[in-house]
C-alpha cells in the first residue's frame, strides 16, 4: 500500500489504528475468517473485535498483466472502502446496542480449529515446526488454504459429509447473477438476465448498502454474505441506493443447490490438486461440456493413473454415469462425494467429432497423504 | 529507585527488540512504503490501540509464499 505517495489514502489510513499480519500461526480463526484463497485480505473492526467489513476478493477471475499487479482490487475501491468502514464505525460507536444485531453476523460461527497449528494435519507440514521459531521468518507460515483443506481431508477420512459450503466456499456473486465495480464499494455493473438479481428487480448502476441487514464496505463483505448462507438457500433483503436517492429494498432468492452455479476448481491448491487425484487431468468448462485441457504433470504423485491413460487432450466429456450438462467443479464432488472408490465410472466422450464410451475406475485416494 | 531503573531498563529494551524485529520483517517483506505508523504482527497491540484511541482497527493479513 504506497499511502505516502497518496495524501487521499493516507489521510484515510491515518483514521485507522493499522497492523500488518504475515504469520497465520497464533491468529484467532474464530475472529478472522475469510477466504482461504486469497493472498492479501483487510479486516475493519472495532478495538472490541467486532467486525465492520472485509476488502480483498478473488472475483471475479482475471488473468493478471505486468500492467495490473492485482485486477481484483484498485486504490479507488481500497478508498471507498476504508471511508464505509469509518461510517460504520461512527454508526457504531454512536450507539453500540443498535449496530450489534446487524454486524454480528460479520463474525463467522466457531471454525473446527481455533488456530491453524492446532489442525490434525499440521504436524505433517514440515514448515509447521517452524511456526514459533520467528516471528520474521516468513517461510514459518501455515498458508489459510491449507487450513480448509485439512478441514475437507478429515471430514473424508472420517467419512463424514462434505457440504456444499465447504467446496463452493465464499462464492461469486455471478450466483446472484451479479457484477461489480472495483472502484466502489459494491456498485452493479451488470445484472445477468433471468437471475435471481434480476428477479428481484435490481438494476445497473444500483449501490449495494446492505445484504441481509449486514453494511457493505466491499465486494468481500457481499460474498461474506453469500458464503454464510445455507446450501439449501434462502431470501436475501437488498437494500439499494438507485441514483444516489432512492432506498430500495429487494428481496434476492436463492434455491436449494445455488452454490453449484459457481466454480470451486480455480482454488488450485485445493481443488487443482484433487482434479488430477480423481480424474488425471485437468479440465476446463466448456459451453459443451468438461474439457479435458492436460494431463497431470509427471511430478504429480498419485494421480488417477486409469483415468489418466483413457483420456486425452482435447476430449470433451459429454456425460458422467448419464448425468449432463455439469461443469468440471460438479464432476469432481461426484467423485468426491457421491462415488464410491473402486466403482466404475462411465463417460460419454467427444473425440475428433465422434461419440466414445470410456469407463474407469474411481481411485481409493487417501488425501492426507497425497501432499496435495 | 532501583528497581524502577531495571522496570525502566527492561521496557526500553523489550521496545529495542519490538522495534528491531518490525524493521527486519519489513525488510524481508520490501514493506519500505506502508506507513511507518503500522503495527506488525502484534493483534493484540492493534486492539490495545483502537480502544485506546478511540479510532477502528485496519487488520492486514498478506500471504508470504
Amino acid at each position: 500500500m504506497a499511502s505516502q505517495d497518496d495524501p487521499e489514502l493516507k489521510a484515510l489510513l491515518d483514521k485507522f489504528v493499522c497492523v500488518r499480519r504475515v504469520q497465520m500461526g497464533g491468529v484467532d480463526l474464530a475472529t478472522f475468517q475469510s477466504d482461504p484463497h486469497l493472498s492479501w485480505s483487510i479486516f475493519f473492526m472495532n478495538g472490541d473485535k467486532t467486525i465492520y467489513g472485509r476488502y480483498g476478493s478473488s472475483h471475479p477471475r482475471t488473468k493478471r498483466s505486468k500492467s495490473d499487479s492485482n485486477p481484483n482490487h484498485t486504490m479507488k475501491g481500497l478508498k471507498a472502502a476504508l471511508a464505509k468502514a469509518l461510517k460504520v464505525h461512527a454508526s457504531y460507536v454512536k450507539d453500540p446496542a443498535a449496530e450489534k444485531a446487524s454486524l454480528a453476523p460479520k463474525t463467522g460461527a466457531a471454525p473446527p480449529w481455533r488456530f491453524a497449528e492446532k489442525t490434525p494435519s499440521a504436524k505433517k507440514y514440515k514448515r509447521m515446526k517452524h511456526l514459533k521459531r520467528s516471528d520474521t521468518d516468513t517461510h514459518g507460515c501455515v498458508h489459510c488454504h491449507e487450513v480448509h483443506r485439512t478441514e475437507i481431508d478429515s471430514r473424508f477420512m472420517k467419512k463424514l459429509e462434505i457440504p456444499d459450503r465447504l467446496l463452493w466456499l465464499y462464492p461469486s456473486p455471478s450466483v446472484l447473477g451479479l457484477s461489480f465495480s472495483k472502484d466502489h464499494c459494491a456498485q452493479i455493473t451488470n445484472v445477468a438476465r433471468n437471475s435471481p438479481a434480476a428477479a428481484a428487480g435490481l438494476k445497473r448502476g444500483d449501490d449495494l448498502l446492505a445484504l441481509a441487514d449486514q453494511p457493505l464496505c466491499s465486494l468481500a463483505d457481499v460474498i461474506w454474505v453469500l458464503h454464510g448462507l445455507p446450501d439449501e438457500g434462502g431470501v436475501l433483503e437488498a437494500v439499494v441506493s438507485r441514483g444516489g436517492e432512492t432506498v430500495i429494498l429487494a428481496n434476492v432468492r436463492l434455491d436449494a443447490g445455488w452454490r453449484r452455479k459457481d466454480d470451486f476448481c480455480w482454488r488450485f491448491r485445493t481443488f487443482g490438486y484433487a482434479m488430477w487425484l480423481w480424474t488425471g487431468v485437468t479440465l476446463a468448462d466448456d459451453p459443451r461440456g468438461i474439457r479435458v485441457t492436460h494431463h497431470s504433470p509427471h511430478w504429480f504423485k498419485k494421480p488417477n493413473r486409469d483415468a489418466r491413460k483413457k483420456l486425452k487432450r482435447g476430449d470433451i466429456i459429454l456425460s458422467v454415469d448419464g448425468n449432463e450438462g455439469w461443469s468440471r467443479s460438479d464432476y469432481i464432488a461426484y467423485l468426491m462425494r457421491e462415488k464410491k472408490p473402486g466403482t466404475r465410472v462411465k463417460l460419454e466422450v467427444e473425440r475428433g467429432g465422434k461419440r466414445v464410451k470410456l469407463e474407469f475406475t474411481n481411485p481409493k485416494p487417501r488425501p492426507e497423504v497425497q501432499g496435495y | 529507585m532501583r528497581t524502577q531503573l531495571i522496570v525502566v531498563g527492561v521496557l526500553l529494551l523489550g521496545s529495542g527488540l519490538l522495534l528491531a524485529k518490525e524493521s527486519k520483517l519489513k525488510e524481508s517483506l520490501q514493506d519500505d512504503l506502508v506507513h511507518d505508523s503500522w503495527i506488525y504482527e502484534d493483534i493484540d497491540r492493534g486492539y490495545a490501540e483502537a480502544k485506546k484511541t478511540g479510532k477502528p482497527l485496519l487488520v492486514s493479513f498478506r500471504c508470504v509464499p
